[in-house]
């Protein structure tokens, strides 16, 4: 990791979710809001891990179950969810349903760590690398990765969650 | 470049364009016409006069070229012939090829014409060698040019001394031209100033130019504005002039004068518009409820005005989307001519509703499949004009374009007089391509035959020519019409011409849509694609099986059923309410069964992320009005989602076949008795009771049962056909409860084996009256039961008694008389009992040829006849009768087992009326009104409690 990144990550501010056991950072300038309790239109014959469309004051953006991008069961019954609007490069604005959403922290050039190779192969496929703070492992997502993943599935109609683990 | 100059040069010379190609056209077809003439010359001169302003170097030496050899055909009179003609279109072309690119990039496209140039050039030679006074004209050609502001005086006299360019003027100089006759030392003046400033204008020949000798933009628009006004005079000048005039140089342009006022206004800007107008909408349409439910006055009011206002901002704004179909036609006579010059054939193009006007996305998207259609048209559809006068059609061939508005979509129909489509020979090429079975091909009707012109297996592989009609490419005109929401079908009648046909919604942003329920989930399908809404419930005698796959009957065609919970693999289980949305794309028809439906909302179309683009059904979505997210279904690809393509349609086909040959299917119950098995039409039961044994009452010698406050005779089948009931008598019993006109009877039998629908096709002739014949069921001999007999067996007087007590009041031979006319034992047996309860005396002939032999003997009140007989036929006897002065007054009516829609309009003229034979309600509805009598609504009342049957 050269110096240059490490200080461009520096400057980074992140916003950090829990998906499961796992903590995850998204970069702030991608992200729109965080809203709860948003009213999902279920698409049938979607793929599982697409919750559906919410309208986000006029605006329909597909919402995705991080949970079953990576492969984790359903959320328990009457557990609320927290969805991340996230901006991607394509243009499209996707919502992203995590556990829970932490705080909003500057980058800490110290903690950072390269992707390890014992990251789920799920996160290391998105990760931008690790922040090790402690116990806690924080993912460093890449977000148009992470949707790239959820759409490059049903074309090239692999089956779920064989990438993913 | 002056980026303002250049979009003012761009519209210009569109608006000038638009119509030139049309008026070349005109032009072949009256070369003398010389205001036309000048007109074309005058839009190819301002395209070229503001090349040299721009700085387009191309563009300018075709549009120089093309307006040298206009010039030089005005200049001579010269009568344009098709080659000059073709040439002329070829320099349009290339002029709108560069204004394109301009448009597009904004900088001159790079494109090479420097043959069409040089053959321009050859023309333009070519005619001046023509005539002797080519040298002179010439000269004021190109003079014309760059000296239009000088008087034609002084022009003529500058081309009398051989002074032709501005060139020739700088060289003969101040002293030379003051010396030429007619010119004043001030024309001198005048004219060397011009020609100076034509020269430092890089020879830019033209009077925009040598007018505007500051270089600021600003001046030089001053300068157009001048010119502006100076064509205006021009062109009202040549109007008031009526007489052709000769060239002059003076006419530089006109453009067409200005309507209204107007503005020009961004594309992009008007669709950002119509988005916001979109949101409004939704916004709208929440706030109306949430007032609604506030249930305060003054909220209403205001919501009303919000509500109005919104509703018009949207119709206005999608006027201004909205443009005329002639932007896309006009290219049309072009293209036909082009074919026809190709081809050596003549066509003709008649187009209707021209003004009709579509949302421009539409139109844009249509542009392409139109072209393609037309070519196909003109090439395949259209015949040599040899082929054509052979086959009694005028040598020219007709095209016929017609667009109107039809409830919210617009109906284009491209309609050619040409040979048409063969179908068989569709079908053949279908099968050879694997595109069907021959047996598939074997059963489907021509017209559906003639829709695998779109399959994209069979055209695109397809060589044109093998197929007398259309072939390369009707799959990518289909895919294109679809995807802006229109679908397209297609007729033919071989010798006679095709047609195609386009349904396109008028606009794409706002749609009217039908939103449905299925389970907890709420679907939009476009309402242009609805054909009607139906209730169809579970018990109802219309659904069929077939193959597994549930069909509807709707007025005598199966509709193939889409269960949406199916489907969309819904998992919740909702009691079936019956509803189906029938659902029209053109070639194909079919419902969707869905719980709920909620009624028509206008809806605004927004599009689908990136996790949908996969699933085609889904055409985008909207936001209803309590915010929820509404997906929106594409109608054509529903279709396929359901696998609703040869198959289901072929099965349908089997179905309308199978009507046609009098194998009606319908559902019949078969029941056992002493391991035998007989069936009875299920149209002659009411019900089907399953009771204990002790229901059953003697009275007297016979047995009868109350049954729905009735007493009703009973009949023990085992003991009518002396088989005898080896059911064990603790068991209820079956009883089927025949019904006719307010009188019923129980049928008890052994064991009820099934309800099945099949067609009751009788095999064999049977020994014994009870039974019609023998059909095959199931694969196993079935005894097709004559309930008319059995009903005898317990009632001889069941009908005579009836009539009787009818006609009790007035003379017997006072009741209508009908002869029927009927070939199927088993139909005679079905609607004679009909008439017969009608109170109608009833001759009966097996075919039209006994028919004629007894209405040559004796005249009845109405003629019902069957339609396919052997020997004669229901429209031979028709024509017969017609043929008949002593008959003129008797009403024939058919009687058909097929849908009446299949009968050609044509066919069905022959006669009074079509009736449905297995509709008694209708048919005694049907005679009654014909024969001026009050129907009996006994026979309805039967049948409307069949449908009620359940098992």
């Amino acid at each position: 990791m050269s110096g240059a990144q490490n200080h461009m990550l520096e400057e980074t501010e992140f916003l950090t979710c829990q998906v499961g056991e796992q903590w995850i950072g998204f970069q702030v300038k991608q992200v729109r809001e965080v809203v709860t309790g948003q009213r999902v239109t279920e698409m049938p014959l979607s793929d599982d891990m697409v919750k559906g469309l919410i309208n986000l004051r006029g605006r329909v953006m597909t919402e995705l179950d991080v949970r079953k991008v990576v492969g984790l069961p359903d959320r328990e019954e009457g557990k609320s969810s927290h969805v991340v609007i996230i901006e991607t490069h394509s243009g499209e604005d996707f919502g992203l349903a995590v556990d829970n959403v932490g705080e909003v922290m500057f980058m800490n050039a110290n903690d950072y760590e390269p992707t390890p190779s014992s990251l789920a192969p799920v996160w290391r496929e998105v990760s931008e690398g690790v922040l090790k703070q402690g116990e806690r492992v924080l993912v460093l997502v890449n977000v148009d990765r992470f949707i790239a993943l959820t759409i490059a599935e049903h074309e090239t109609g692999a089956p779920d969650n064989a990438v993913l683990h | 470049m002056d980026e303002e100059l250049l979009a003012e040069f761009l519209t210009e010379s569109n608006e000038s364009l638009a119509s030139i190609e049309q008026q070349l056209m005109d032009l072949e077809a009256s070369p003398d016409d010389e205001e036309l003439l000048g007109s074309i010359f005058r839009a190819v001169h301002t395209v070229k006069g503001s090349c040299g302003f721009l700085g387009l170097k191309g563009l300018e030496k075709v549009a120089h070229a093309g307006e040298n050899l206009l010039g030089r055909i005005r200049a001579l009179k010269f009568h344009v012939n098709d080659e000059i003609v073709s040439l002329l279109l070829e320099c349009t072309d290339a002029i709108k090829g560069y204004i394109e690119g301009l448009e597009e990039t904004g900088s001159e496209p790079e494109l090479d014409y420097a043959d069409l140039i040089e053959r321009l050039h050859v023309a333009e030679s070519h005619l001046g060698q023509t005539d002797e006074h080519s040298t002179e004209s010439s000269a004021d050609e190109d003079m014309q040019a760059w000296a239009s502001d000088l008087s034609e005086d002084v022009l003529q006299a500058l081309a009398s001394q051989g002074i032709k360019s501005a060139q020739d003027v700088m060289n003969a100089g101040f002293a030379t031209l003051q010396a030429i006759d007619g010119i004043a030392p001030a024309d001198a003046l005048k004219t060397l100033g011009i020609a100076k400033s034509a020269v430092a204008n890089g020879e830019k020949p033209q009077a925009k130019k040598a007018k505007a000798e500051t270089s600021t933009a600003k001046s030089e628009t001053k300068a157009k504005k001048e010119d502006k006004k100076e064509q205006k005079e021009a062109a009202i000048a040549t109007e008031k002039a009526a007489v052709p005039t000769a060239p002059a140089a003076k006419k530089t342009r006109a453009s067409k004068p200005k309507g209204a006022a107007s503005v020009r206004v961004d594309v992009d800007l008007l669709d950002s518009l119509m988005n916001q107008v979109g949101e409004l909408v939704l916004t709208r349409n929440r706030l109306v409820q949430m007032v609604a439910a506030s249930g305060n006055m003054e909220f209403v009011r205001v919501s009303r005005d919000v509500d109005q206002i919104t509703e018009q901002l949207q119709i206005k704004l999608l006027q201004t989307r909205m443009q005329p179909i002639q932007s896309v036609w006009s290219s049309v006579p072009r293209i036909v001519r082009d074919m026809g010059k190709q081809l050596d054939k003549k066509i003709a193009v008649v187009m209707e509703g021209e003004e009709t006007e579509l949302d421009r996305t539409i139109l844009n998207a249509l542009k392409d499949p139109l072209t393609h259609i037309i070519r196909n048209s003109c090439d395949h559809g259209i015949e040599m004009p040899s082929e054509r006068r052979e086959a009694g059609k005028p040598a020219e061939g007709t095209l016929r374009l017609s667009a109107s508005q039809e409830s919210g979509s617009i109906i284009i129909q491209i309609e050619d007089d040409g040979a048409g489509i063969d179908a068989e020979k569709v079908k053949t090429k279908a099968v050879s391509m694997n595109v069907l079975t021959q047996e598939q091909a074997d059963k489907i009707s021509n017209q559906a035959a003639l829709q695998l012109i779109f399959h994209a297996g069979l055209s695109t592989a397809q060589k044109v020519s093998n197929l007398s009609g259309r072939g390369v490419g009707m799959d990518v005109v289909r895919t294109e019409i679809e995807k802006v929401g229109g679908n397209v079908d297609i007729s033919s009648e071989p010798g006679k011409g095709t047609t195609l046909r386009i349904r396109i919604p008028l606009t794409l942003a706002i749609i009217s849509a039908m939103i449905v329920g299925c389970g907890r989930h709420q679907f939009a399908i476009p309402q242009m694609s609805v054909q009607e809404l139906l209730n169809a419930p579970k018990d109802s005698e219309d659904w069929r099986m077939i193959g597994g796959k549930p069909f509807y009957r709707l007025r005598g065609k199966l509709l193939p059923i889409m269960r949406l919970n199916e489907v969309l693999k819904l998992s919740e289980t909702v009691e079936n309410q019956g509803n189906i949305i029938v659902i029209d794309i053109g070639d194909r028809v079919f419902g969707v069964l869905v719980d709920d439906i909620y009624g028509a909302e206008e809806i605004v179309v927004k599009p689908l992320g990136a996790h949908f683009q996969h699933m085609g059904f889904y055409g985008g979505c909207s936001i209803l009005g309590d915010g929820k997210v509404i997906p929106i279904f594409d109608c054509n690809e529903l279709a396929n989602l359901m696998q609703l393509s040869q198959d289901a349609k072929l099965v349908q086909e089997e179905e309308d076949e199978a009507d046609g040959l009098g194998q009606e299917m319908q559902y019949t119950l078969v029941f056992e008795q002493a391991q035998q098995r007989f069936a009875i039409p299920m149209a002659l039961i009411e019900r089907l009771e399953c009771f204990p044994e002790e229901k059953i009452e003697k009275s007297g010698a016979s047995e009868v049962l109350q049954y729905r406050g009735d007493v009703i005779p009973v009949l023990r089948w085992g003991e009518l056909t002396s088989l005898g009931n080896q059911a064990p008598s603790d068991e209820p019993v079956y009883g089927l409860i025949l019904s006719d006109s307010n009188r019923s009877l129980c049928l008890q039998v052994e064991e009820v084996v099934d309800i099945l629908e099949t067609p009751l096709d009788i095999k064999m002739a049977s020994s014994s009256p009870l039974f019609l014949g023998t059909a095959v069921i199931e694969d196993i001999a079935t005894e097709v039961v004559d309930v008319f007999e059995v009903v005898k067996q317990i009632d001889p007087d069941w009908f005579t008694r009836k009539h009787q007590a009818a006609v009790s009041d007035s003379e017997t031979d006072l009741r209508p008389k009908i002869l029927f006319v009927e070939d199927a034992v088993f139909f005679r047996n079905l609607v004679i009992p009909v008439l017969d309860s009608l109170d109608y005396e009833t001759w009966t002939a097996v075919d039209g040829i006994e028919a004629c032999k007894i209405l040559e003997e004796r005249t009845p009140d109405l003629i019902l006849t069957d339609l396919e007989m052997p020997n004669m036929n229901g429209y031979e006897l028709a024509e017969w009768v017609r043929a008949r002065p002593e008959l003129d007054d008797i009403p024939v009516v058919a009687l058909t087992a097929t849908a009446i829609d299949d009968i050609a309009m044509e066919q069905r003229k022959k006669f009074q009326d079509v009736m449905m034979k297995l509709n008694r309600q209708s048919l005694a509805e049907g005679l009654g009104a014909i024969l001026g009598k009050k129907v009996k609504t006994v026979a309805s009342e039967a049948d409307s409690k069949a449908q009620t049957l359940s098992v």
